[in-house]
């Protein structure tokens, strides 16, 4: 798998990008500034005020993996703070704030990832205890964009925050 | 006709995508039009009629961290979702991304 080339629509999207006028190029650099800012109060947010911790190794505990058509449960919002880290992270899936308008509904699982493209480190990876559900897209918006990204993607489920039912 | 900003389609509108021949004779020799790829898998969906559900104007660079308006209008069709055999069987890429269609390989029904 090192070294695979991935020709598809995610790898060749920076083509579908037009690109960003002067002004455009300064906006999106202070976007890029205060999202990193963010990012970074948020971590040390996180790491001071805490939710009491079920399980430092919740990660690690061996689950059982949800298979294609069964029917999950996703845990609730306070559930699922306690399993994530300072990065909002459980094993490395990050728990996006859209994401937490699914607690305690019942998806489907669509898919288990196995390995996926990484467009932020331009490589195939292979991931575990990662599914996909259907119907939880990704809507795109993100408050600080000045546009809503209409990629449409899945979001990706770490099974520590989901139930089997 | 087009509606505002270019987009000929409606979320909620049925479309056709166009015969093989048809959008072989738009694509360039690394079969793109626009930047936009289009895909071995997705000559199966030639013909056959699909509902919009997105209209594609700006997508998201991950590593860039930032947003980007698309060269030119296009869409995304109910559940047409890439397989992820873009390397044969070997290499199944399990990320599920919904292909993303120019207006041109489309039309209306």
């Amino acid at each position: 798998m090192e070294g695979l080339i991935m020709h598809c629509q995610l790898t060749n999207l920076k083509k579908v990008m037009k690109p960003h006028s002067a002004l455009e190029n300064i906006s999106q650099k202070k976007i890029q500034k205060v999202w990193h800012i963010k990012k970074k109060i948020k971590v040390l947010k996180n790491k001071v005020i805490t939710y009491p911790k079920e399980s430092q190794n919740a990660k690690e505990n061996k689950k059982q993996l949800p298979l294609p058509g069964q029917i999950v449960r996703i845990k609730s919002k306070k559930e699922i703070k306690k399993i994530l880290d300072e990065y909002d992270s459980t094993g490395g899936c990050v728990f996006a704030p859209e994401m937490f308008q699914y607690c305690e509904k019942s998806l489907t699982v669509y898919k288990i990832v196995n390995q996926f493209y990484d467009e932020v480190k331009e490589k195939f990876c292979k991931c575990k205890n990662i599914v996909l559900l259907d119907g939880a897209l990704c809507s795109g918006q993100r408050k600080m964009l000045p546009a809503d990204c209409d990629r449409n993607c899945f979001f990706f489920w770490h099974i520590s925050w989901l139930e089997i039912l | 006709m087009d509606n505002e900003n270019g987009y000929k389609f409606n979320v909620g509108q049925k479309v056709k995508v166009k015969e093989k021949e048809k959008i072989l004779a738009i694509l360039d020799d690394f079969n793109q039009q626009d930047g936009y790829l289009f895909m071995d898998q997705m000559w199966r969906y030639c013909g056959k009629s699909y509902r919009v559900i997105k209209t594609v104007k700006n997508v998201f660079d991950e590593k860039g961290v930032k947003i980007y308006k698309v060269k030119a209008s296009a869409y995304i069709l109910k559940n047409i979702i890439c397989d992820g055999k873009v390397d044969g069987e070997e290499n199944i890429c399990d990320h599920s991304c919904y292909f993303i269609w120019h207006q041109d390989w489309l039309q209306a029904e």
